[in-house]
């Protein structure tokens, strides 16, 4: 068994790049991620389709939930998503969830966030979280929903071929978002459109064109 | 700082996934990766455009760098681009990652020069150096000019309505490679998805892994 000596005092242990083996099992001795797309997702996809997300009646509304699969560390500094609208006052909110293996999602403390905006083309949207939330290597659910009690919210999406379930979407049925999100409240059956939608994150603190 | 207990004898230091540090700091506790692609790419893309990276002036020079993740972790060999054809050129290669300061941190032992009389297709540079190991994470590849009389032009595809945030350029701004990448030097982001891969060793190079 490979041994690891004892680190003297002020001198932690380093990995082969000089990095205390104590931020490795924090994760952070890996390189952050500036940029996270959905699974299945690729630069080249244009959006072809829709996501309509209903406005709020009665407290519900339309969302969609979009997987993500991190390899890397990430300080998660806002959620984008391609919005479809040309017009109209339009009201986002989002969040990232994890899956706890008991039947609901729970919320990552911090990544929640929200906007309000007004289109006059298709466009990128971003919504910044309050502050940088650091986001261990795993699996995630970004959950997208309308929270405008006029108008709907068009989220844009690339179909896939048949047999080829990237998503989940709510129809009308999504309730605000809090700490734990019930899967029950999305669509029984999968979707087959990769949502146009990203994770950005922090990298090198903010300098040159690093939002 | 952070403190370590000493492993009792047979009971190695665990991280949050169960596994050794000490496997975690040589690396080799992933399965090795073969090839890596840029953040958005797929295997269906074509390439319709060239990312145009100026000569050498005044010691500045266009270069641009791409965000790739590598999950399994990688013997890195070398890189792959497709180079559009045309005069006799050069460019220098590096991989970078993000350790938290204002600047992106070389990974050392990651360069690699390219210098030829292209014709269009993809070339492979191997490390100047020798193979390296890559832990899993994420990192960015920057590719500059080198040449003080002709441009050095990358093969990529023009991602149109796509999330266009493939990698960030500098069109003359960039200074040689070195320790440290400052993003002050680059200009902004492209939206062109270069046609380039990190090329992996596995198995020992054997058979098709070449």
């Amino acid at each position: 068994m490979a041994t690891i000596a004892t680190p003297s005092s002020g001198s932690p242990i380093t990995d082969a790049w000089g990095e205390s083996v104590a931020d490795a099992i924090n994760h952070v001795y890996d390189g952050r991620g500036y940029l996270a797309v959905p699974l299945g997702f690729s630069f080249e996809s244009a959006a072809n389709q829709t996501d309509t997300l209903e406005a709020v009646s009665s407290g519900l509304a339309g969302g969609c939930l979009i997987p993500y699969a991190l390899g890397f560390g990430m300080q998660l500094t806002r959620h984008r998503v391609r919005n479809m609208d040309t017009s109209g006052l339009r009201e986002w909110e989002v969040a990232l969830y994890e899956n706890d293996g008991a039947g609901v999602l729970i919320q990552v403390p911090g990544t929640y966030a929200r906007e309000t905006f007004v289109p006059s083309a298709a466009s990128w949207q971003d919504a910044d979280l309050d502050e940088a939330v650091y986001l261990e290597p795993g699996a995630y659910f970004q959950v997208i929903r309308n929270v405008s009690t006029t108008n709907t919210f068009g989220v844009g999406a690339r179909a896939g071929a048949t047999g080829e379930l990237y998503s989940c979407w709510a129809d009308g049925t999504m309730s605000a978002l809090g700490e734990v999100f019930d899967p029950e409240e999305l669509a029984s059956t999968m979707s087959q459109w990769v949502r146009q939608a990203a994770l950005g994150g922090e990298t090198a603190q903010g300098a040159g064109p690093f939002p | 700082m952070s403190k370590i207990d000493i492993p009792l004898p047979g009971s190695p230091i665990l991280d949050t996934w169960g596994e050794a540090v000490a496997g975690r700091i040589n690396d080799h506790h992933d399965g090795l990766q073969w090839k890596a692609w840029p953040i958005g790419w797929h295997a269906l893309m074509v390439d319709n455009v060239v990312e145009d990276m100026d000569k050498v002036v005044s010691s500045n020079a266009g270069g641009a760098i791409y965000p790739f993740e590598v999950a399994g972790g990688m013997d890195l060999k070398g890189y792959g681009m497709k180079v559009n054809g045309g005069a006799a050129t050069s460019a220098e290669l590096a991989l970078y990652r993000d350790l938290g300061g204002t600047t992106l941190e070389r990974v050392a032992g990651s360069q690699a020069a390219f210098s030829a009389t292209p014709v269009t297709g993809w070339y492979q540079p191997t490390l100047t150096s020798g193979n390296i190991t890559l832990a899993p994470g994420y990192y960015w590849l920057a590719i500059r000019c080198t040449h003080a009389t002709n441009n050095f032009q990358l093969r990529c595809l023009a991602t149109g309505s796509g999330l266009s945030a493939c990698g960030l350029y500098a069109t003359t701004t960039l200074p040689a490679l070195g320790a440290t990448l400052d993003p002050a030097d680059l200009g902004g982001f492209t939206s062109y998805l270069p046609m380039v891969f990190l090329h992996g060793q596995v198995a020992g190079g054997v058979g098709p892994f070449i």
